[in-house]
């Protein structure tokens, strides 16, 4: 029997990009993947474009809850629906739909709990800025010393991961900037977690979430945690 | 009055307000415990001049009644603190319950 895959779309005012990304993911779709986009309070009209494709499922949270919580909201959904797979895909369009089959792929094969798609391991389109490349450098750096393992895309937003991370998930999420965080601590738990190469674009449209203060939120914040997880679970 | 008997007559008010709150169903015990408490220990140190004299010369403090500050910094220290457990607590459930509300209307749009 094939495998049940929720592709997750976690959406916050993102009109303009949002009927772009679906339509990607529409020529994906096989009887085995739904779409579930997470409508995270939107003052916009994001919640009436993604309703607008029939192919898709929308929930609408009542308020802006923030990436983590949203997030979360898809896990929990996937976990009551007994979704086998879930697969994280950002809302803007940097994600190639076309891929995620071959993301998925090492997850059906049980080659893996979690499959991050990385723009680092060989060299792709993807142009950052430097400040942005210099934070996720950063990460990598603080994760090769405290897991032992490299991730060479650590804020990579397109995952995939299966049912026990799955049911993981839907009991407890980083609330804000999850990515790194729940790297270590899988990690920790025992998970095995793999990167695969993915060409990325840049964003199609929209903002960036992320202003110069709150970068500094972002580095603190997820550095504490990271430590945090670090001492309770022990240093590898 | 001595900083002392100000100190235990706040500290006494306090008490019977919190008291009251609890019985007019404004506070929740639970939450009240630390308050009742603090006020509690309040007044037994500002009444007993030898406790706070002796932890003052232990602690090299040489005005006794500024420890009486101190002391009460640090019951409101530690009631902010509870507070924020409650806060984040709620705030947990606050999150699961509306992630519950919008699967739940999620289904029930897809039936009708």
């Amino acid at each position: 029997m094939k495998q049940k895959i929720l592709v997750i779309v976690p959406a916050f005012n993102e009109e303009q990009a949002l009927p772009y990304t679906l339509e990607a993911l529409k020529s994906e779709l096989d009887n085995n993947i739904d779409i579930l986009v997470i409508n995270d309070g939107s003052s916009d009209n994001t919640g009436k474009v993604a309703e607008q494709k029939e192919f898709v499922n929308v929930i609408h949270l009542p308020f802006n809850m923030g990436i983590g919580a949203a997030m979360q909201t898809g896990y929990y959904y996937a976990f009551k629906n007994d979704y086998d797979i879930a697969v994280q895909f950002d809302a803007d369009g940097q994600h190639p739909a076309n891929q995620i089959k071959y993301l998925v792929n090492d997850i059906i094969e049980n080659k893996a709990d979690m499959v991050i798609g990385s723009r680092f391991i060989e060299k792709t389109e993807y142009r950052g800025s430097t400040n942005r490349r210099l934070g996720i450098y950063y990460f990598f750096l603080l994760l090769r010393i405290l897991t032992g393992q490299s991730f060479t895309d650590p804020t990579s937003g397109f995952r995939a991961v299966n049912r026990n991370i799955i049911s993981e998930f839907a009991k407890e999420y980083p609330s804000d900037y999850p990515e790194v965080e729940v790297l270590i601590s899988l990690q920790k738990k025992g998970f095995f977690l793999k990167e695969k190469s993915v060409n990325m674009k840049s964003r199609q449209g929209g903002k960036s979430s992320i202003t110069p203060i709150k970068s500094i939120y972002y580095m603190v914040k997820v550095t504490i945690s990271i430590m945090m997880t670090a001492i309770v679970r022990g240093i590898k | 009055m001595t900083v002392f008997s100000f100190s235990f007559l706040l500290s006494a008010i306090s008490l019977i307000f919190v008291l009251f709150a609890i019985y007019k169903k404004r506070l929740e015990l639970k939450f009240s415990l630390f308050w009742i408490f603090s006020c509690i220990g309040m007044m037994v140190i500002s009444l007993n001049h030898n406790l706070l004299d002796k932890i003052s010369e232990l602690l090299n403090v040489s005005y006794p009644p500024s420890l009486l500050f101190l002391s009460g910094f640090l019951f409101t220290l530690g009631v902010v603190f509870q507070l924020t457990q409650v806060i984040t607590k709620l705030d947990k459930k606050l999150t699961r319950l509306t992630q519950e509300f919008s699967i739940l209307e999620e289904k029930i749009k897809k039936r009708i």
